[in-house]
């Protein structure tokens, strides 16, 4: 009995020593490819600021770990709490899978946090816990998150009608008034994605009677594509509609973990020359489809920025000095913001074509 | 009062109590990375509102693990009821004809129930009846419900929840214990005296120990078996009504990743491991070892990765400990020792 | 009599293949378009390698759930000690090194379920948790970004055996993997039925005493079949990988399920050890052609998951009672 004794006890001694090397691991990282040159330097004349004050507590929630998509929010999120001297948690499912998220959710809540930053996965999942979250005083800003109840602020980088609009703009200026296209989002209840798709048709329509839209429409709203959660089941999704559209001229990849999938599976069918892709995402990580040709001009935006100014809005509300239009949150893409409501959008999109390539893929 | 306490301790067999220190330990280990949030009110009612949610699809497992089988259609059968369900007390369905909310909430719970016990008769058909694989059955009707869940929602979310659920995911009895948990709690005793004191309960224990001697022993393999994804099938339909009641919104493809967490909790309490084994204390109290790991781990600033290490090392560690190898090396350091004190 | 068992069980997956191909070419024709079957066996190479290997352990008569966490990690580990060491060899070099590193990870599963006498599926529950995570606690980063990837890995996305233009424009590219689908199979078949050890893999499906009486180290065999099931599964890995361009850990996860539903399919039976390559391949052959090919045939979005759950029901239900007619007979 002893020694089962004396092995539990090695065993949880080991875990426990494991999860605090984790936790050393976990909150100082922050990778060498930060952009943004303002953050760094703002952070290494703040470093020598002496600790003062009661320190806050803030924690992010994000849609999964482990993609430098998101890992950027805890770069981000970690430079503003040395910078602020607060106590940052980056929290998030290793899949994206929303059961899993409300989870992180729930415990990101018993951290009791300050200020609370979310990525819903599903936002109607979330709204009803974020709702104790408001409860207990915690200030909940949300990230992609608009239509969302129980949130105190959303940011997002843009307004989500003119980022559809300008790649209804691009298609028309790159391919021709008379393309045909076709809209993919990741899932259709992704609210951000489906946001695009509708502007990007809505545009199309008005303005440019000669575009064809490829997908399905009803009730005067289009159903895009489901590309899924990565970019395999958008390969196969593509490989299947081009066949049955081979006369197709553009896709509209909204998920950037779609993209790739999306122009692999042109390339494959050596419809690369007259199949081309209007792309969300990081330069970085589709960078060989840019340089062949197949992308013909994205979007995107930093997501650590967006984090920046999540905690930035929520430290200016808890601290009275309230948020308004034409503010400055101290970071790029949001010196100048717009408030609308709950909704605050910056104006932090990023164009990537071939000729800046190489720039964009040094900032995410 | 205490000799009845001492001869049930000395009942118990070694498993709980090796769980029960195990849990203890980890309580203090990793509560002591972060006491003030760990210890907390709040958190207590966090954890105990997840681990309702796990422990209930675990005990929809763990009906199908003793006596044989796997069953991976839990949470599409929960999706799939919660909405047909929901659909009622949202008076999305039946609208017109059922206006009062009491009304549509009882009726939408006793419709939610039905879908997954007949959700389970559709499993046990395939699988007791015609004797198919467990394995890529409930897959593909996991697939089967799910998609039917998906025609009905049309991919969209339900939002809203009436009242009463949303008390159930959110409220506490007496300020302090959340509903859930109470729920969590009547299910597990349920699930105890069936597979305690139940002929029921037997005969799945003897059909996962051995089929064949089930058979000779008179009973019917096929009404055992289907009895068992009828009540898989009824706690997957709660496990989605809990669900429900915590993001007061219905999605067809919510959960995927409970159907692995509960494997992991039935696992550590002792199902599987020898064959129609596994008692309801024991997956108990392994489902409150793996909550505080969980919301402990990620209170201490760890990323989730660690916690999947982990609840994988405990399991395998858990594993081996029970193994006759394992227990006789403790043996020989015991006696050995006992020489020396001597 | 049991060679002529073994041929039926064949041959009835092969038939529900081709029934179900004719069903699909009847609703829409372009199904049988040369670009769509090229786009069928491209689909099948990462199933058909990770099937074979979770073959060879369910004909021992075990289960194992972390093969997609092998691959995983195996990919992860050769693809941050290429870029490590700035060698950018071809990449069936690469290939091998995963599948060496995907057998280590497997060898300790199966080393622990024969050690200790425990169920290869519980264990390999716990060890996928700590496969899939355990390196991504030190590391910094747990991806790996297309600039580092290795070059001539990314290479064999777009490098084909065979390729032919077909009459609307569209050109169809056999890609390169379809290779190294052949060799696996190939080799596996070989050393199944044509070597001693072989053998003893397929005795000890049947029953493990009988393996130790005659002779046979069972746990050499058992090493042995949970190696070559790490190899597939590693290779399988890094080459899902190369097609993806970039490193991310929960990329693959998904894929663990239509792997087991090939091999199912494919007759894998682990309580008498049954399954054989021709079989594995069939199986994936159903599994590839159920699952891509719904959106050309134009059903709509949110009726595929039904569609698809439906028709592996009823394929199991067609094969499971063909092989009873035919063990009656």
């Amino acid at each position: 009995m002893k020694k089962l004794v004396t092995w539990t006890l090695a065993c949880c001694m080991t875990a426990g020593v494991l999860a605090a090397c984790g936790n050393g691991g976990g909150e100082t990282t922050k990778s060498g490819e930060t952009a943004a040159a303002s953050t760094e330097a703002k952070a290494e004349s703040k470093a020598e600021k002496e600790p003062e004050g009661e320190q806050i507590v803030v924690a992010t929630v994000v849609k999964a770990i482990g993609s430098n998509w998101f890992d950027s929010m805890d770069w981000e999120g970690t430079a503003w709490a040395e910078e602020n001297q607060a106590e940052h948690h980056y929290i998030g499912p290793t899949s994206m899978d929303s059961a899993a998220q409300l989870q992180c959710i729930s415990d990101a809540i018993a951290l009791q946090p300050d200020i609370l930053t979310v990525v819903p996965i599903a936002a109607d999942a979330c709204d009803a816990l974020l709702k104790q979250a408001q409860d207990q005083g915690t200030l909940v800003v949300t990230h992609e998150g608009t239509g969302l109840l129980n949130n105190d602020y959303n940011v997002d980088a843009f307004d989500n009608n003119s980022f559809g609009e300008n790649f209804a703009r691009k298609a028309a200026e790159l391919l021709g008034e008379d393309c045909k296209y076709a809209c993919m989002v990741g899932t259709l209840t992704t609210p951000a994605h489906m946001a695009w798709s509708e502007a990007f048709y809505k545009y199309a329509n008005e303005n440019y009677s000669d575009m064809v839209c490829a997908n399905d429409i009803s009730d005067g709203g289009i159903m895009p594509l489901e590309g899924g959660a990565n970019a395999d089941t958008a390969y196969s999704v593509t490989k299947q509609f081009l066949q049955a559209n081979p006369d197709l001229d553009v896709f509209y990849v909204c998920s950037s973990s779609n993209v790739t999938g999306v122009a692999r599976a042109i390339e494959e069918l050596g419809m690369a020359d007259s199949v081309k892709v209007l792309a969300v995402g990081t330069a970085s990580g589709q960078k060989s489809y840019y340089e062949s040709g197949t992308i013909i001009y994205g979007a995107f935006w930093y997501p650590g920025a967006a984090q920046y100014a999540c905690y930035e809005v929520g430290k200016r509300v808890i601290s009275g000095e309230g948020i308004k239009t034409g503010d400055d949150l101290g970071i790029d893409g949001y010196h100048d913001i717009t408030v609308d409501g709950k909704n605050i959008y910056g104006s932090a999109w990023l164009d990537v074509t071939l000729d800046n390539l190489e720039e964009m893929c040094n900032i995410l | 009062m205490k000799e009845t306490l001492k001869k049930y301790l000395k009942n118990c067999d070694k498993r709980t109590i090796s769980l029960l220190f195990i849990t203890v330990l980890l309580i203090l280990v990793i509560g002591s990375m972060n006491p003030k949030s760990f210890f907390s009110v709040y958190n207590f009612k966090s954890m105990s509102r997840q681990l309702a949610e796990i422990g209930i699809y675990g005990l929809a497992l763990f009906t199908i693990v003793i006596s044989g089988g796997l069953n991976l259609s839990i949470v599409a059968i929960a999706n799939l009821s919660a909405i047909c369900g929901g659909c009622i007390m949202q008076g999305l369905i039946l609208g017109d004809v059922i206006t009062d909310p009491f009304m549509r909430l009882i009726l939408g719970i006793l419709v939610s129930l039905t879908v997954g016990v007949l959700s389970g008769v559709i499993n046990g058909y395939f699988v007791a009846g015609l004797g198919l694989t467990a394995v890529l059955v409930t897959s593909a009707t996991s697939q089967l419900f799910q998609g039917i869940a998906l025609v009905i929602t049309k991919g969209s979310a339900i939002v809203g929840a009436p009242e009463a659920i949303i008390k159930l995911g959110s409220g506490d009895l007496w300020g302090n214990v959340p509903y859930l948990m109470l729920l969590a709690v009547i299910c597990y005793g349920i699930t105890h005296f069936v597979f305690e004191y139940t002929s029921y309960g037997e005969q799945c224990r003897l059909l996962g120990a051995n089929a064949t001697a089930n058979r000779y022993s008179g009973n019917s393999n096929f009404r055992t078996l289907m009895k068992s994804y009828m009540l898989s099938g009824f706690f997957s339909a709660v496990g989605g009504l809990v669900s429900y009641s915590r993001m007061c919104a219905l999605r067809s493809d919510y959960g995927n990743s409970l159907t692995s967490t509960a494997m992991l909790v039935i696992l550590m309490g002792g199902a599987w491991i020898v064959a129609g084994g596994g008692k309801i204390i024991n997956i108990f109290i392994a489902l409150l070892s793996i909550q505080v790991i969980s919301s402990g781990l990620t209170l201490a600033g760890t990323s989730n990765f660690t916690r999947n290490t982990i609840w994988g090392l405990l399991l395998v560690g858990i594993l081996l400990l029970g193994t006759p190898q394992i227990k006789e090396k403790f043996m020989k350091l015991r006696s050995r020792r006992r020489q020396y004190k001597v | 009599m049991k060679k002529a068992l073994k041929i039926n069980d064949l041959t009835i997956r092969l038939a529900l293949f081709f029934l179900i191909l004719i069903v699909f070419a009847c609703i829409e024709p372009a199904v049988l378009s040369a670009s769509n079957i090229v786009s069928m066996i491209n689909d099948s190479i990462f199933n058909g390698i990770a099937a074979l290997g979770m073959m060879v352990i369910m004909v021992t008569g075990n289960f194992d759930l972390s093969s997609m966490s092998i691959g995983m990690v195996a990919s992860f580990v050769t693809l941050k000690f290429y870029s490590l060491i700035g060698y950018d060899g071809d990449f069936f070099t690469m290939f091998l090194i995963a599948g060496v590193i995907g057998a280590f990870f497997a060898m300790i599963n199966g080393f622990l379920a024969q050690k200790y006498r425990l169920s290869g599926f519980v264990v390999s529950i716990g060890t996928n948790l700590i496969f899939g995570s355990f390196f991504f606690i030190f590391m910094k980063s747990s991806y790996i970004k297309e600039a580092l990837m290795p070059k001539r890995l990314l290479n064999v996305r777009t490098t084909a055996v065979f390729s032919i233009k077909t009459a609307s424009g569209i050109m169809a590219n056999i890609n390169i993997g379809i290779v190294v689908l052949i060799i696996t199979a190939v080799l596996l078949w070989l050393l199944l039925n044509k070597t001693q050890i072989g053998r003893g893999i397929y005795a000890i499906g049947g029953d493990a005493q009988a393996v130790e009486r005659v002779g046979y180290s069972s746990m050499k065999i058992t090493l042995l079949a949970y190696a070559l099931f790490g190899a597939c599964a590693g290779i399988a890995g890094i080459y899902f990988y190369s097609n993806a361009g970039t490193f991310e850990p929960a990329m693959i996860a998904d894929k663990g399920a239509d792997v087991i539903a090939s091999a199912i399919f494919g007759g894998c039976n682990m309580q008498d050890g049954k399954g054989t390559v021709g079989g594995i391949l069939a199986g994936v052959a159903i599994i590839t052609i159920i699952k891509g090919n719904l959106i050309l045939l134009g059903v709509p979005s949110y009726y595929i998951t039904f569609v698809v759950g439906t028709m592996i029901l009823l394929g199991v239900l067609f094969s499971t009672l063909g092989e009873k007619h035919f063990r009656k007979a």
